[in-house]
């Protein structure tokens, strides 16, 4: 129970950040899915059903801050935390580039899959142009984001380690 | 090829189960109240941080501001105590003519103009996501706000309306969102051409007003207002500028870019129209009453009409 209360603090913690971001940096053109980031990365680390937990909840707040209890993102957000945690135990902790290109991967998903069940953009979007000009950047700054965070996380785990032996 | 275990699928499938009847839920549009409550349960949780959180950043961001720029402001308040006294001359004046514009007004029986009731809201919070365009302000259902009110700028500008209302903060569609249209109008003299202004739903790309007369004389650099007709807006709002104009549906219709003025200033305070829809309402009542006043006096015309017809028959 505390470590769900932890985990779904940290994604409030993610959402305020997400939403006021652009409110201190307003010539900010594409704001980080930190949620996302962060649901992949546990996908990876942990597996699916952690993360499809997390994805749900990280989508159902994010929902809310949109029109409706439930929206697109929970779909949408525990699909994608289930496809990425095929990745689960398939690399070595020491590659630290698959992280970021999961991420990369699942930001390209993510998009699609809320502009295909979006009713007004379906068949309105050019979806050459969006993903030219927003998908792509958007998935290239989250796993930029990626890259840092479990590069960080990667250091403190071995802190741990070399601390225990 | 991927070997799950047996939680991780059960798990998966109570959740695709549930997502399943939530998502049947969202796209039948059925209004069911404990999701209502629970949603704004956990927006009216979050969004007093949120507004916690500004607050303080802005405290800091303020109390810096008047530690480095203390001359400045000086000089400013200097400035602006002689502007002071130049703008009270100013309202004394325009008092004058406003009550010869009343007494004119009342002279002609024009329809007085309706002052609307304003309450000025700072941005708290952006979008989740880059596919809706939204923001937060800090007002919400104690300061007397409901859906669907319109929300401007301090320049006048049109913003967008408030869609959602939690207790002390409230979401506002913006105009670039792409699901807001608003019926708009040239503002020139020679040309009051009408059509549809919708959001693009990027910041970066102008907005596109469509449903325009295939005939409509329409410039680069002309102004477009809000129509009022679609009853939603008062009339008269500033949306942008036209940017280029082009034929649509095969000739038979014109679209134009619209350069959105909101695009030139950072949305940090916007102002809502309190008043507009009761406003409105009453204004419509008043219109419904006159054309039953209308058709009743038409009706009792022709009524006495046939009665006369009859009497002149009945005499003959």
């Amino acid at each position: 129970m505390k470590k769900y209360i932890f985990n779904i603090s940290i994604i409030i913690f993610l959402l305020i950040f997400q939403l006021t971001l652009p409110i201190f940096f307003p010539s900010l053109n594409l704001i980080p899915d930190f949620i996302l980031i962060y649901i992949v990365i546990r996908a990876i680390i942990f597996g699916a059903q952690d993360a499809m937990i997390y994805g749900a909840v990280g989508g159902l707040l994010q929902d809310v801050f949109i029109t409706s209890f439930i929206g697109l993102f929970t779909p949408v957000k525990t699909a994608v935390a289930f496809l990425s945690a095929l990745l689960s135990g398939r690399f070595f902790p020491e590659n630290l580039l698959i992280p970021p290109l999961g991420v990369f991967l699942a930001t390209i998903v993510h998009e699609l899959l809320y502009l295909l069940l979006k009713e007004n953009y379906l068949f309105a979007a050019n979806y050459l142009t969006l993903i030219k000009d927003m998908i792509l950047p958007m998935a290239a700054l989250n796993s930029l984001i990626t890259f840092f965070v479990y590069l960080i996380y990667f250091f403190w785990g071995r802190r741990d380690l070399s601390g225990q032996t | 090829m991927f070997n799950f275990n047996r939680n991780t699928l059960i798990t998966a499938v109570i959740l695709i189960s549930i997502i399943l009847v939530f998502s049947f839920i969202y796209f039948t549009e059925i209004d069911l109240p404990i999701f209502n409550w629970l949603s704004d349960l956990i927006y009216n949780l979050i969004s007093p941080i949120i507004n916690l959180l500004n607050q303080l950043v802005e405290s800091v961001k303020n109390f810096f501001i008047t530690l480095f720029s203390i001359d400045e402001i000086n000089q400013e308040i200097k400035e602006l105590r002689q502007r002071n006294s130049v703008l009270e001359r100013q309202i004394l004046f325009l008092e004058n003519i406003n009550r010869e514009n009343q007494r004119l007004r009342e002279l002609l029986d024009f329809k007085e103009k309706v002052n609307y009731q304003m309450l000025g809201a700072e941005v708290i919070a952006n979008s989740p996501s880059i596919w809706e365009k939204t923001i937060t302000i800090n007002r919400g259902s104690k300061d007397g706000l409901k859906a669907r009110m319109p929300v401007i700028s301090y320049q006048g500008y049109l913003v967008g309306r408030v869609e959602n209302v939690g207790s002390s903060s409230a979401q506002v569609r913006l105009i670039t969102d792409h699901n807001f249209v608003v019926g708009g109008i040239i503002a020139r003299t020679d040309s009051r051409e009408i059509g549809l202004v919708k959001g693009s739903g990027r910041d970066d790309r102008p907005n596109i007003m469509d449903s325009i007369a295939w005939d409509a004389d329409l410039e680069k650099g002309d102004v477009v207002l809000t129509s009022g007709l679609s009853n939603n807006f008062p009339s008269g709002l500033k949306i942008g500028e036209v940017e280029a104009v082009e034929t649509d549906n095969y000739g038979l219709s014109q679209k134009a870019d619209i350069n959105l003025f909101i695009h030139q200033i950072t949305l940090e305070e916007v102002m809502i129209i309190k008043n507009f829809n009761s406003i409105n309402r009453e204004s419509i009542q008043s219109s419904e009453n006159l054309q039953l006043e209308n058709e009743a006096e038409i009706n009792s015309d022709e009524e006495s009409e046939e009665n006369d017809g009859d009497s002149e028959s009945e005499a003959n």
